[in-house]
């Protein structure tokens, strides 16, 4: 009997660390992507820090449903992004907005003060779309994902994402324009 | 590429601090390990036919015996009545071509709910013990009657009752009397 309940223990123990090396895995794997996703919604360092956390604490409680790596992804993106809609929105008394830091720094004040400027326009015209638009348009141009990437991440066919793509950059260039 | 994803892109290039990775791990360390749970397609049947089992086992379940019940304890040729009644009953099970048991089972389970008639466990054994005496011949209880002969009290005769006529007095002054 004790012999059973020392190798059921140790197996569980056994389980348990394969599991949290699986979940380390994913966690140094996924975290620029979350944090990425929280930043563009919410363009605040700490904030996104914030956000992105909550979304890991989130997938570790529930990693044994989600140690697929696609499975992984698709969920902490769409989590990661809810809890920073909702972070906005709880939050839209916050003035001070942390803008694009870490591009290419400018040789001069002046210089720094046009890619602001542009950054600060770009971000109008982002936060300006539509949610199922702006999230398309984020995914795509991150971590070189492609099109069948951004429909894997938000269970989405392709055409979809393609269609959406399509509008997306439409309403941002049209915006851009009309704002230079 | 489209020149806007490349503007999209630099605005995006922007990485979590070194202490980021650091902090969620500490968070996590503070988190219940996730382990293996059981699928609910398992738990949930499993969970039904145990509670399932346990009202079967519960409405099923015998009620406690009595410490001498009228009806369990005394033989049924100890009371006069009852052989007559299980021929009548067993001449109508005959008759209509059903076993004694089938037609007496149902009357078995109405009898039990009814209330049921408790002596107390020293006065039945007593009891038990007379009748069984008797039978054995070891009681006499005609010699018993003998000695200790019913007496009755006796009536008063009827001549003797007085009964005095019922007068009725009238009522004094008006009253009564509607204006």
């Amino acid at each position: 009997m004790h012999e059973y309940t020392d190798r059921l223990a140790g197996r569980l123990v056994a389980v348990n660390a394969e599991l949290e090396q699986e979940f380390e895995a994913r966690l140094v794997e996924s975290s620029t992507l979350a944090f990425r996703i929280a930043f563009s919604v919410l363009r605040h360092r700490q904030d996104a820090e914030e956000v992105a956390q909550e979304a890991f604490v989130k997938a570790y409680r529930r990693f044994s449903q989600l140690r697929d790596r696609d499975r992984f992804r698709a969920w902490l993106v769409r989590m990661t992004w809810r809890l920073a809609i909702d972070r906005q929105r709880s939050d839209r008394r916050r003035v001070a907005r942390e803008h694009d830091q870490e591009a290419a720094p400018s040789p001069t004040a002046a210089d720094e003060l046009i890619a602001r400027e542009r950054a600060e326009h770009l971000w109008k015209a982002i936060d300006a779309l539509p949610e199922k638009l702006r999230v398309v348009i984020v995914l795509a141009n991150m971590e070189e994902h492609d099109v069948a990437d951004v429909a894997r991440l938000l269970s989405l066919p392709t055409g979809t994402v393609k269609s959406r793509l399509f509008l997306a950059r439409q309403r941002l260039k049209e915006h851009l324009q009309w704002t230079r | 590429m489209d020149p806007i994803d490349g503007e999209i892109r630099r605005a995006l290039a922007v990485d979590p601090s070194p202490e980021f990775l650091a902090r969620v791990r500490t968070h996590i360390a503070s988190e219940p390990v996730p382990g293996r749970r059981f699928p609910w397609m398992v738990v949930a049947p499993a969970v039904f036919a145990m509670a399932l089992l346990a009202i079967v086992l519960i409405v099923r379940r015998p009620s406690a015996p009595a410490p001498a019940l009228l009806t369990a304890r005394f033989p049924v040729g100890a009371v006069g009545t009852m052989p007559a009644v299980e021929s009548v009953y067993a001449r109508h099970a005959r008759d209509a071509g059903t076993r004694f048991e089938e037609l007496a089972a149902p009357k078995a389970e109405g009898r039990r709910r009814e209330p049921e008639v408790l002596i107390a466990a020293d006065e039945a054994k007593a009891l038990r013990q007379l009748i069984l005496g008797v039978r054995e011949g070891r009681i006499d209880l005609a010699r018993v009657l003998e000695a200790t002969p019913i007496t009755a009290a006796e009536p008063a005769p009827l001549d003797n009752i007085a009964i005095p006529p019922i007068t009725i007095t009238p009522l004094a002054g008006e009253q009564g009397v509607r204006q």
